[in-house]
């Protein structure tokens, strides 16, 4: 769980990415949000992000990425802008009396780009946990950016989720075609569930003639079923797909360096 | 050419729709909030439906190329459940501050009703809270005096008529409209409301300042290509080029601008947009092929 402490360093990290004049308008929003009494004002406050601050995306330097890093594990591998870091700056202000009910709700009625921020800024709330069922019902939005925001680079799934949850994070990635490689704890999330559910998609694919995306045996990798393993057997590869299949029937690792290259 | 269809519901239109639009040259697209034929009961319908107009709908056009912008507002038949449209009143701001929300509407009369015209003041009030244009629906029945007695209510809430777009109007209205300097907006219709052939007429009598066309294609026999089909039918008549761009483009740039919410640079880009990496996910496509949509710029 993130700790006020650790807000405070992620804040003054990621303050010089604003003008003088941008850095006025958050500090003054904030400082109503921070109060019980002004905070319905969030809602408005976070639509109006979009009129008074540059949608740039932000550029770090390297001590800067260990530090974001540290707080936010995965923050590098997802592009941020300056919108998305005021409105999360909104959302830690937000008094944590009232913050669930408040977040929750406008949940119900953002747009694309303040959904995107809102699930990214979520694994930075004092109380993070308790917004696991809005992360899982996230999961089943098929707008492709909202939906990235919650896969890719975001330490919320990994730390709160539970394995089936998970699972179907993966599972939803390849149905909307989207590489996974950018998942948060990626390979610390490999189960049995998930590679069965998996192999399962590889024959239904085969049967049917189309192909599957080879990031699929990163997360089957290790638990390889014989029925599978005999469909690999007779099956006819090419290039990096017979290279995956090789390595796997031969039961030698693939290390997580090999799959991060192959995905460039 | 490319085209702005600047009132169209597309809540109600298939892809199909949106395929044809684009082939079209149809870069952008405002969707006004509207009443969906059905009457809705309670207030969260129309939480979701706002909610839709920003979201989902948005991101439906994005998979065809296409930029969707809305207008927010009360619609004047659902004006008359007071009870409802006072909620709907309070539900309002949240929705007009968001990002592509690039003006008040549509907004007016529809039996010329006490509690139209109550709904339509305290919206205007909110065009001005908020700074934002005003698109303002005019009556089917009783057009004429509806239609003036909507510009009267405007000025009496000393909103300038540059920050005003008077829609669906004809040959009767158009006149009155222009000289007093609102934007006159024609829905271009199969059967009903404006037809093309009368459109050109128009366009020939009062040229093209302030003058915009759209399709306010929605769920009933209507047309999602009126404004391209419209514009090739001034071009074959001797409508200049000039005239044309301006009706069918940028006079809707101009008008909706205003809100500091639809730019062009939105759209503008050069380059080959493939549907599976533009807003991609399969959702809508299911399982379709993706189509290389070739974006040219707006090479002026």
């Amino acid at each position: 769980m993130i700790s006020r402490k650790e807000q405070v360093q992620f804040i003054s990290t990621i303050q010089s990415q604003f003008s003088s004049k941008e850095f006025e308008w958050i500090a003054v929003k904030i400082n109503q949000t921070a109060l019980v009494e002004n905070s319905k004002k969030f809602n408005i406050f976070f639509s109006l992000v979009s009129r008074f601050i540059s949608d740039k995306v932000c550029e770090w330097n390297s001590d800067q990425k260990e530090a974001l890093e540290n707080i936010y594990p995965g923050f590098t591998l997802s592009n941020w802008n300056k919108q998305e870091l005021a409105r999360v700056q909104l959302m830690m202000s937000l008094p944590i009396s009232v913050n669930k009910s408040i977040i929750l709700s406008f949940f119900e009625t953002a747009e694309i780009k303040e959904q995107v921020a809102l699930y990214k800024g979520l694994y930075l709330l004092e109380n993070a946990q308790e917004f696991t069922h809005q992360y899982t019902e996230g999961i089943r939005t098929n707008i492709a950016d909202v939906f990235d925001a919650i896969a890719f680079g975001n330490p919320f799934a990994k730390a709160y989720l539970s394995e089936a949850e998970w699972n179907q994070l993966i599972l939803k990635c390849f149905f909307m075609d989207r590489n996974i490689s950018k998942v948060q704890g990626l390979d610390d999330g490999k189960n049995k569930d998930l590679a069965t559910m998996l192999q399962e998609f590889v024959k239904e694919r085969w049967a049917a003639g189309r192909q599957i995306p080879i990031e699929a045996w990163r997360m089957i990798e290790g638990y390889l079923r014989e029925d599978v393993k005999e469909l690999i057997l007779k099956r006819t590869s090419t290039g990096v797909e017979k290279e995956i299949l090789d390595t796997l029937i031969a039961n030698k690792p693939l290390s997580p360096n090999y799959w991060n290259n192959n995905d460039k | 050419m490319n085209f702005i269809d600047p009132h169209i519901h597309m809540v109600s239109r298939t892809t199909d729709d949106y395929e044809n639009m684009r082939a079209a040259g149809i870069v952008a697209v405002i969707e006004p909030a509207f009443w969906l034929g059905q009457p809705r009961t309670n207030v969260g319908s129309f939480k979701d439906y706002y909610s839709t107009l920003v979201g989902w709908e948005r991101f439906r056009a994005s998979q065809f190329g296409i930029k969707h912008y809305c207008t927010m507002g009360l619609n004047s038949k659902e004006a008359n459940n007071e009870a409802l449209a006072d909620q709907v009143i309070e539900l309002l701001p949240q929705f007009i501050a968001k990002e592509g929300v690039v003006a008040i509407g549509e907004i007016g009369y529809d039996d010329q009703t006490e509690l139209e015209d109550k709904y339509f003041r305290i919206q205007l009030e909110l065009a001005k809270e908020y700074d934002l244009p005003v698109l303002v629906h005019t009556p089917h029945r009783d057009k004429k005096q509806g239609t003036l007695r909507s510009m009267d209510v405007v000025e009496e809430h000393g909103i300038p008529p540059h920050l005003v777009l008077i829609d669906h109007n004809n040959e009767e209205t158009a006149k009155a409209v222009l000289d007093r300097g609102f934007w006159a907006g024609f829905t271009i219709y199969p059967k009903t409301k404006m037809g093309k052939k009368r459109m050109v007429e128009v366009a020939k009598q009062y040229g093209s300042t302030k003058v915009i066309v759209d399709s306010s294609a929605d769920w009933g026999v209507s047309d999602a290509l009126s404004v391209p089909k419209t514009a090739a039918l001034m071009l074959e008549r001797g409508v200049s080029k000039e005239d044309v761009h301006k009706i069918c483009y940028q006079n809707a740039l101009s008008f909706y601008g205003q809100s500091g919410q639809f730019n062009e640079s939105d759209w503008v880009q050069d380059n080959n947009v493939n549907q599976a990496d533009l807003l991609e996910g399969n959702s809508v496509l299911r399982g379709q092929n993706p189509k290389e949509i070739s974006f040219k710029g707006m090479a002026k």
